[in-house]
This record gives C-alpha cells, sequence and structure tokens, in this order.
C-alpha cells in the first residue's frame, strides 16, 4: 500500500538566542491509508514540532530539511499559497487544548464553516448546514442550537468534539491529533478517541495520533513510532512494539506506566534521570545517560536503526532485549 | 422558573443535554447599572467638595479678577459684588447653598457671561463633543492599523520608527503641538484657517445636534460642511495625536500578545489566508485592549481639549473652563468641572459595557 503520510529523514533546527538548535533530527515516519499511527514519546522529544512542520506551521526563521509527503506529493519548501491549499483541507490538524485553539469571542459556527468556504467554495447557508451534519457526526447534542453559540459555553469534551468536527470538515485525507486528549479529564478521554477510532473506519481518514499516553496507543494505534530527543528511536506495529520493545527507553517507559494491580510504589519504575533539553543532546545516543544497558559505543556513536522483518524498526545496537536473550 | 433561573441552572450543570435554549444574554445586569449610579454620585460630590474647596483657598479674589479698574477700587462696587455671589459666607455655608442649587439641578450664574452655567454649558458642550469624537475616530482609524504594521514588523525598521514617533506623540504636549500646526499649517502654508468653528461671519446651521459638521449634513447645507469640516480637521488632528500613539503603542502590544495564541496557530491550521487570520482571529483578539485604550483616549482628550480648544478659538467646554478659571468664575468652574466627571463616569462605563459586547464570557458587573 503506498502510504498517505511519508516523512524521510525530516530535520529541523528553531532559532533561539544562542543560534539555531537541532530539535527533530532525521525523523522517518509513515501511515498507512485508513490508519492510526502513533507517535510516542517526553515532552520536548520533537514530536509537536515534526507535525507542524509538515504543515508548514513553525515560524519562519525555522530551518526545516528533509522530506515529508502527502500522497507523494511534497510537502516540505511549497510556497504558502499552496500550503494553504493543503492546511484544513487535505491534512488538518487538532491541538492539545480546544479553550485555547478555539476563538473565545468567535461562535462556533463562524469557526466551523470559514475554511469551508474557503476551502470548498460553500455558500453561508450550505456551509452552516454541512456544520449542522459534522457536529451531529461528532455526536454533540443540539448541533443546529450550537452555532450560535461561544466555545467557553461548552465543556473540554464538548470543545475537542467540536475541533475534530472543524478538523472533518473539508474530508481531510490526514488528521493530526497533537495530545488531542491530553487537557481533557480521564472519563471524557475514552470519549473522544472512540470518535476518532470510529471515523477512520466510516470516512477513511488515516490519523496520525500524538500522545505520551501508551495505554492509549495500545488500544487504537495500528503503529506506533516512540521519539526520544528529536529521533525515532523504535518504531513498528503498535503490538510488537508495546508487546516486545527492543529499545531500552521503550521499555522504559513501559515500565513507568503504573498498572491497575500494583501498588504506585511497587509497579512503577521510573527512568532515571531527565530528557535532554534540545540543543543540549548528550552525543552518540542520546538516551545512553539514562539507559542501563548502554556500553562505551553508545556514547560515540548514533546508533543506526536496525530493521527487523516485521518492519520493526529501533536504533540500539547493544540489543538488550533480543529474543533468547534475559536483560 | 423564569428564563433567567432555567439558564443560570444550565450554566452550573456540567452535563447539559438535549435541546439548548437560543438565547442572547444581556451584557449588563440591572444590579450592575445601579450600582455604578451610585458611585457615580459620589464621585460627583467628592469632585466638586475639592474643586470647591481648591477655588476658594486660592490666594486670589474673584471681585478683583471680574470687577474694572474703576470699581476694584471702589469699597462699595466690591462689597456688593462680594454680597452678589455671597462670597462672604463661610466655606461650608457657600458649599451647602451649592450643593442647595444642585439638586434642583441648577448650577448658578456665571459671573462672567451672566448666565446660567447650565446653559452655557449646553450651548458650548456639542463644539467639544465634536472636536473629541473626530479626535477619537482619527486615533483609532490611524493608530491600530499602524500599531499592527509595527507588531508585524516587529524589530525591523518599520517597527523601530514607529515605537520612536509613537513615544514622541505621547511625550509632546498638545497645546504646544497646536502652536507649532498653526503656525505652519496656518500661517506658512495656509491649508487650513486660523481657529473658530467657522470661517467670520459664516452662519452656523441650524441646531439639531450642536454639531456643525453634523448639522450641516443633516440640513443637507454642503458649503457650511466643508466650512465645518475645515475648521475641525487641524485641532482634531493635535488632540488625536496623543491617541494615535497610544493606540499604536497598545496595538502593537495586544496583536504580539493574541499572535501567538492556538487559536491563530489553528486558524492558520485550516487554510486560512493570513489577511483572513489578522483580521478575523488576531484583531479581534485584541478588540478588549482597543476598546479600553480608545476610551482612554478619549478621556484624555476632553483633558487636553481645555488648552486646545484655547489655541485655536474653540468654543466649547475646553476654553469655557479655561476662561473660567483664570477669571475666577467659580460657578462657571464648578459647572465645568462636574461636566467633565460626569463624561470620564460615562466614557468608563460604555467601555465596561463594551467589553460585554465583544468578549462573550464576560457578563459586565456579575
Amino acid at each position: 500500500m503506498t502510504p498517505v503520510l511519508e516523512i524521510r529523514d525530516l530535520r529541523v533546527k528553531m532559532p533561539t538566542p544562542r543560534g539555531h538548535v537541532t530539535v527533530v533530527d532525521g525523523v522517518d515516519l509513515t501511515a498507512e491509508p485508513e490508519s492510526i499511527a502513533g507517535i510516542a514519546g517526553e515532552s520536548g522529544s520533537g514530536k509537536t514540532i515534526t507535525m507542524l512542520a509538515v504543515l508548514g506551521l513553525l515560524p519562519p526563521d525555522a530551518i526545516v530539511e528533509g522530506s515529508a509527503r502527502l500522497a507523494g506529493r511534497e510537502l516540505i519548501g511549497l510556497p504558502e499559497r499552496e500550503l494553504r491549499a493543503v492546511r484544513g483541507r487535505r491534512m488538518a490538524m487538532i491541538f492539545q487544548d480546544p479553550l485555547a485553539s478555539l476563538h473565545p469571542m468567535l461562535t462556533i459556527g463562524r469557526q466551523l464553516t470559514d475554511h469551508m468556504r474557503a476551502h470548498l467554495g460553500l455558500g453561508r447557508a450550505k456551509a452552516r448546514a454541512r456544520a449542522v451534519e459534522l457536529l451531529a457526526e461528532v455526536r454533540l447534542p443540539d448541533p443546529a442550537g450550537m452555532l450560535d453559540r461561544h466555545p467557553h459555553e461548552f465543556s473540554g469534551g464538548m470543545r475537542q468534539r467540536v475541533a475534530i468536527a472543524m478538523a472533518l470538515a473539508c474530508e481531510p485525507e490526514v488528521i493530526i491529533g497533537d495530545e488531542p486528549t491530553t487537557a481533557l479529564d480521564v472519563t471524557v478521554q475514552a470519549g473522544i478517541l472512540r470518535l476518532l477510532d470510529r471515523l477512520r473506519r466510516e470516512s477513511g481518514v488515516t490519523v496520525v495520533l500524538v500522545t505520551h499516553d501508551l495505554g492509549v496507543m495500545s488500544a487504537l494505534a495500528d503503529t506506533l513510532s516512540v521519539f526520544y530527543s528529536g529521533r525515532v528511536v523504535e518504531t513498528g506495529t503498535a503490538g510488537t512494539v508495546l508487546r516486545r520493545p527492543r529499545h531500552p527507553y521503550t521499555a522504559g517507559l513501559l515500565a513507568a506506566l503504573p498498572s491497575p494491580e500494583a501498588k504506585v510504589d511497587q509497579g512503577v519504575r521510573p527512568i532515571p534521570g531527565t530528557p535532554p533539553v534540545p540543543g543540549d543532546r548528550p552525543s552518540g545516543c542520546a538516551f545512553h545517560p539514562r539507559c542501563p544497558h548502554g556500553v562505551d559505543q553508545c556514547a560515540v556513536e548514533v546508533p543506526a536503526p536496525v530493521e527487523l522483518d516485521d518492519r520493526h524498526r529501533f536504533a540500539c545496537p547493544p540489543d538488550p532485549f533480543a529474543a533468547g536473550r534475559t536483560s | 422558573m423564569t428564563n433567567a433561573e432555567k439558564t443560570d441552572g444550565r450554566q452550573t450543570d456540567g452535563r447539559r443535554r438535549g435541546a439548548l435554549p437560543r438565547r442572547r444574554r444581556s451584557p449588563i445586569s440591572v444590579a450592575f447599572v445601579v450600582r455604578r449610579f451610585l458611585a457615580t454620585v459620589v464621585l460627583c460630590l467628592a469632585v466638586t467638595f475639592v474643586v470647591f474647596l481648591l477655588s476658594n483657598v486660592i490666594p486670589a479674589d474673584p471681585a478683583s479678577a471680574n470687577l474694572g479698574d474703576a470699581a476694584r477700587s471702589d469699597p462699595e462696587a466690591v462689597a456688593a459684588f462680594r454680597a452678589k455671589y455671597h462670597l462672604d459666607d463661610g466655606l461650608l455655608t457657600q458649599y451647602g447653598e451649592f450643593l442647595q442649587r444642585l439638586a434642583h439641578g441648577d448650577l448658578g450664574t456665571s459671573i462672567q457671561t451672566q448666565q446660567p452655567v447650565l446653559s452655557d454649558l449646553a450651548d458650548r458642550a456639542p463644539a467639544t463633543a465634536e472636536l473629541a469624537i473626530a479626535a477619537v475616530f482619527m486615533a483609532v482609524l490611524v493608530g491600530v492599523p499602524l500599531g499592527m504594521v509595527s507588531a508585524l514588523k516587529r524589530d525591523r525598521p518599520a517597527d523601530h520608527l514607529l515605537r520612536t514617533v509613537s513615544l514622541t506623540g505621547m511625550s509632546v504636549p498638545a497645546f504646544w503641538l497646536g502652536l507649532l500646526a498653526l503656525q505652519l499649517f496656518y500661517y506658512r502654508l495656509g491649508w487650513v484657517p486660523g481657529g473658530g468653528r467657522l470661517p467670520v461671519g459664516g452662519e452656523p446651521p441650524p441646531s439639531v445636534t450642536g454639531m456643525y459638521t453634523l448639522d450641516a449634513l443633516l440640513t443637507g447645507r454642503l458649503g457650511t460642511f466643508t466650512d465645518a469640516v475645515h475648521h475641525l480637521i487641524l485641532p482634531a488632528l493635535i488632540l488625536a495625536t496623543p491617541g494615535i500613539a497610544l493606540l499604536t503603542r497598545f496595538t502593537r502590544a495586544a496583536v504580539l500578545d493574541v499572535i501567538s495564541e492556538d487559536y491563530v496557530r489553528a486558524a492558520t491550521a485550516k487554510g486560512l489566508k493570513r489577511s483572513t487570520v489578522l483580521r478575523r482571529y488576531v484583531l479581534r483578539g485584541a478588540t478588549p485592549l482597543v476598546i479600553t485604550v480608545s476610551g482612554l483616549a478619549l478621556a484624555n482628550v476632553f483633558v487636553a481639549s481645555v488648552l486646545v480648544e484655547q489655541v485655536f478659538s474653540w468654543s466649547g467646554l475646553g476654553s469655557y473652563a479655561y476662561q473660567s478659571a483664570v477669571r475666577l468664575d467659580f460657578p462657571a468652574v464648578m459647572g465645568a468641572c462636574l461636566c467633565i466627571t460626569l463624561v470620564y463616569v460615562t466614557i468608563n462605563l460604555v467601555v465596561d459595557v463594551l467589553y460585554g459586547v465583544v468578549d462573550p464570557r464576560i457578563r459586565v458587573g456579575s
């Protein structure tokens, strides 16, 4: 199958007062049609920056190199005019905090229709009719009554549903969800995730789901890429990566998950140390200072990814979790 | 259960189910209006008291300021003058009488014009209103776009230039600028008339609002309208200068603040044109601050008008206040101060109500 979204060797340098700093360093990522591609990693690992770079939403003084293809078409370096035709139309984005990403002073109807009118050339009445359909599709009560109201009149979960309806409006091929449930109550998160899953099955949209919640990944994602300090350290089908992680960082993340059975002080093993700040990344494998399995070579060489037969790739040459080996 | 209770109930109930009532909340509450009205009364009393005290403790004598040379040396004339305006009564007695008359809507008689102060104020208020409205319109129409440009060209030459110019504009006293502008545009270049509201001997349009430009338009006198605009433009511009500067700086700050909001990035991610994002999302987000500063600018215009009207021989409240103060015309000074206080309070009230109109999250007074 041809991937809908294919990112190859993407590099992003962000401007800082001390010059440009590499925050995304050679990221590869593939999303198959109608799949949910999960991206996991700690804050600051470059997940969001990667997605913003693909849509050309980084500040103009950021340096973006490499390739990102949407259905075969290169997006990196595309002029603003052409990018605009992609944004919202072919690739839409859902942001973390729906309260912040909806304009507090504009009505839901206005924010739901303005890009439909721009992209699809719909008139006011048609756009509003479609907006009502969309709100119903994301299971909001009284869709028609919502149009003239403002975001603050709704709960966080309802606002995120509005944001999802906005993303769906122009029937994009890809929806990027940037931690779409992080700002929501746990009880509401499941509903939002089920909604995304249903939309993927019903409308055939591909979802790139950025989250640091591995529980979400195991429930929803088809593939999973684990980011660490601007690089993808492990990628594969979600089941494989989560059940048989080969990179110590992935294994560490999984061990740090609280399980319902274990008491917190027994079951949770946090990864020692703190994630590196962009611009001050350790040499070689960026994870080596925190890694319990490191060898001398780790501090020197940036590890090349190893690919296994089932498209499982990981970047850890010592491979402490190889089959038959006990760690 | 009333409608209001229903909607309030929904507000606190997190799980809203079923049809949502279509409603448009009124942006202000009755309690708010009552509270503000009482506060205004207290404020006006305080202002009259302070002004009253100040007018009476200054070491100057209204009799000698208002009587002619001959009368000034005639003890009987001076005594008659003092008796007429109750200048020899105790301070508190005088103030008490003032309040008593005020309660009946009587501001006393101006020493200078020999007219009731109230009718003097009514005669002159429209002239100042015309000037102030024109000035604030100019300030918003020029200041907001300049602030936007300054923000979008942040740290580039255009921004530096605008910031320097706006700082200067805020610091320069308006009456001084007025004198310079008259020297240049009237005396040297002859582009504008030298003062007044109409050419000498020009007939004012029939009074509808008292604002010449508006009245001339309403009654279809285009010639008078052109004349009035011609006279209005320079003093209005001078009064607008600090406002333009203020709005440029604050709009710049507001736009820079809003432009980094998530909702602006989200709007860009929807594929909207940059101009649409700026107009609909950024500028809209900056409106509360723009409204605040416009209100401030309007209030400042009234203060600056005291000297600027004098410079431009504009017979409005400002020059009335100036002339009354110089002549120690106490009733007129009190009236003018009271009038300006009311204008201030009203501007603040309007600004507060406008918040509720532009920002649906705010219900004023709650």
